[in-house]
């Protein structure tokens, strides 16, 4: 509730101790049900492998100690958390004895970020994410709250920004009802194509093998047994002739991959299930998941880089996808990164149009993307050559001459890779930012604001000296380990350096916000 | 953004030139490569430090470095020379191996004190640094050599820190915090207490706009 307490904490002061007694709004009490959950399942999960692996009952009490801390912190949490909207400021406050009041201006606020997985729905709650543009870890997350409660905090929080004046804030939220309309919607096909194309099924066999080994599946008796049972009649039976035995090979590696393909599959649809991408006044809103539903908001301002991505399987299906990086949040915690994918996939026409429509300054129609230096090739074929031959064919070669003679074919493919390797690193200026392309099997074409540059950088290695190169590297606020880093390598040196002064200037002739 | 899967023609590889917006390359300063430091860093009182001029570090600083050169020498070669002692006294090894045990310390121990010594002095002729209105502009390194670039307005916070020995030179170390991802920090050790000081109230003297 807006109250005319008196609040004073400025943006330096986002924390502040006070023993006032407290006022404002509570948690809904199923949020004493979801911190129990939570606490269950971190411990539960875990526990309950242990428990089966090592086959006795110990655990089960030592679980119920874990326990009692767990609840004892929600049921403390539920009964001192309130939080109320006070002049300017979002003013949380929680603990007994060590309180602990945090003070979040408006201003600060970058997002609201709700999750509901199908049991917030069935409950008509929703877990909040209070998201401000620093530090890794949300500002504040409140869970849970009623779906009206949450809607409000989203309501106030905007509005009081826009109230403020703030240019940027002012186009942060707009209501659900203002959707302005719909961008990309993915249907079955798109998302078995997806999973098809995608190798998340090796992570997630890789995933389950890790269980079953947890689990003493790998129990070299069970193995014998198994052996033993049908599937070593069934090779028995099978005549000892080498056509039957490399059909049968062959059968087993087909089964595996159609497995994988098929765990890809269930993953991309689980994942991404009726994803929605939509147009808001300024900025997009992706709802997509079949057990839990995500939203993420993305306010077109908050935007670091947007790059376009095609692996292998993309390009064979004349598809890609587009991630954006967005400041805040931590970007190599897997929930982040999921959420950074503003389009999984997408036809090619229609991922370049909405990567314009995201970040319109860099729109260019026609780029006029520049090679790196062609001496280049004569220095990454050197290099690639002199690994081929020092590290494989002359060892095997001494060893084995048939061998040899087989791994000297890596010679050609050095060759072809250095080519294809440096004529895909390109890079361009348009009006408003720099773009750099790259990737030898998997094409990344990103896009950078020149007012989302952070530092300019230019290195020379020995190396780059020899060959009168430099790298260029623009550094971006938010980037993950998965993301597309900018860096030019083997750009004629004074080049670069022209590049790195033009940056710099561009850089401190704009103003950043996050 | 035009498209990603396009096939790169086989035309020849162009020479970018900036024909477009050429007084964004500031022409005064044709070739950036190898510039040659007008000044040592000091600026007398009143003169601001933000005038363009590339300026080195302190030279203070190359003493400062060798005596911590020497101490981390001294522990390292000391513990060698014990070590050393003790397996040539005790192993009963024969006794080329002692020898060129003994050897192989000696030679670290001078190859340590070449480096205690002169490193410092080269990595202070390859440091230098240029203040403008825009922003800061950092070269350093000898073997990979960087030149960085942040502008005023996109740095979060700055430190300056003082070692012991720094303190003992009047030397410090200014650090650099943006909010980018791989150079978050940017650090230049070196300066003079006081340069350090004028820098960082330059840099940091900006709109007061807290707006992230």
């Amino acid at each position: 509730m807006p109250s005319d307490h008196e609040v004073a904490a400025g943006p330096s002061a986002p924390r502040r101790l006070s023993a006032a007694p407290t006022e404002g709004q509570r948690l809904h009490p199923f949020s004493l049900l979801f911190s129990i959950g939570q606490a269950a399942r971190n411990l539960l999960i875990p526990g309950l492998l242990v428990w089966f692996a090592a086959d006795n009952n110990r655990y089960e009490l030592f679980l119920m100690v874990l326990f009692v801390p767990a609840t004892l912190r929600a049921l403390l949490k539920y009964a001192t958390f309130r939080y109320r909207f006070a002049e300017g400021e979002l003013v949380m406050k929680e603990g007994l004895i060590f309180r602990n009041e945090r003070h979040v201006p408006f201003h600060r606020i970058q997002n609201i970020d709700w999750t509901q997985n199908p049991l917030h729905r069935l409950l008509r709650v929703a877990s909040v994410r209070v998201e401000t543009a620093g530090g890794t870890e949300p500002e504040a997350e409140l869970q849970v709250l009623t779906v009206p409660a949450a809607e409000e905090m989203r309501h106030r929080v905007f509005e009081e920004k826009r109230r403020a004046g703030d240019p940027a804030a002012a186009s942060l939220w707009v209501p659900d009802a203002s959707e302005k309309r719909e961008l990309a919607r993915l249907g079955v096909g798109d998302l078995v194509l997806l999973g098809l194309i995608s190798n998340r099924g090796l992570a997630i066999a890789a995933a389950g093998l890790g269980v079953a080994w947890e689990l003493d599946f790998f129990d070299p008796s069970k193995w014998e047994e198994w052996f033993a049972g049908s599937l070593g009649q069934f090779i028995e039976r099978v005549p000892d002739t080498w056509l039957w035995r490399s059909t049968l090979i062959l059968a087993a590696i087909l089964t595996a991959i159609v497995a994988l393909r098929l765990l890809s599959v269930a993953w991309a649809l689980l994942q991404f299930w009726n994803f929605r991408l939509a147009e808001q006044e300024s900025g997009l809103r992706a709802t997509y998941g079949f057990f839990t539903r995500h939203t993420s908001t993305i306010p077109r301002p908050r935007v670091q880089l947007v790059t376009q991505i095609e692996s292998i399987g993309q390009r064979w299906v004349g598809r890609r996808g587009l991630r954006v990086v967005t400041a805040g949040g931590d970007a190599d915690d897997d929930d982040q990164s999921r959420r950074r994918w503003l389009l999984p996939i997408g036809e090619r026409k229609v991922v370049a149009r909405l990567a314009d429509l995201v970040q319109p300054e860099t729109a260019a129609p026609d780029l006029d993307w520049q090679p790196v230096e062609g001496r280049a090739f004569r220095r990454v074929v050197k290099r690639e050559l002199l690994i081929a031959v020092g590290v494989l064919v002359l060892p095997v070669l001494w060893w084995s001459a048939w061998w040899g003679t087989v791994v000297l074919l890596t010679v050609p493919w050095a060759i072809w890779d250095a080519r294809a390797r440096v004529r895909r690193m390109r890079w361009a200026l348009s009006g408003a930012g720099f773009h750099f392309r790259s990737g030898l099997w998997t094409h990344k074409v990103s896009a950078v604001r020149f007012n989302k540059i952070q530092t300019v950088q230019c290195v020379r290695s020995p190396f780059d000296r020899r060959y009168g190169m430099a790298t260029l590297a623009v550094d971006i606020a938010g980037l993950g380990n998965a993301d597309h880093r900018i860096h030019v390598r083997y750009l004629d040196s004074e080049l670069a350096e022209s590049l790195r002064v033009r940056l710099a200037n561009e850089a401190a002739t704009t103003r950043f916000r996050w | 953004m035009s498209e990603a899967g396009e096939e790169v023609g086989p035309e020849p590889p162009q020479r970018f030139r900036f024909e477009t917006n050429p007084n964004l390359l500031r022409p005064d300063r044709p070739s950036t490569l190898e510039p040659a430091p007008t000044s040592e860093e000091s600026t007398g009182d009143s003169l601001s430090i933000a005038d363009g001029i590339e300026r080195r570090v302190a030279p203070d600083s190359i003493r400062a470095d060798r005596i911590s050169g020497w101490i981390a020498l001294l522990v390292l070669s000391g513990g060698g020379a014990v070590a050393t002692g003790l397996l040539v006294a005790l192993s009963g090894w024969p006794l080329p191996i002692r020898l060129a045990l003994m050897g192989v310390w000696a030679f670290l121990t001078a190859a340590g004190l070449w480096l205690a010594h002169g490193w410092p002095a080269l990595q202070w002729r390859r440091t230098s640094f240029r203040v403008d209105a825009g922003g800061i502009e950092i070269r350093k390194g000898v073997l990979w050599r960087r030149v960085i670039n942040v502008s005023r307005s996109r740095i979060q916070h700055t430190d300056v820190s003082q070692g012991p020995l720094q303190r003992r030179f009047e030397l410090a170390t200014l650090i650099i915090h943006t909010a980018g991802t791989e150079h978050a920090t940017v650090d230049l050790a070196g300066l003079s207490h006081a340069t350090a000081l004028k820098i960082r109230d330059h840099l940091i003297s900006g709109e007061g706009d807290d707006a992230v």
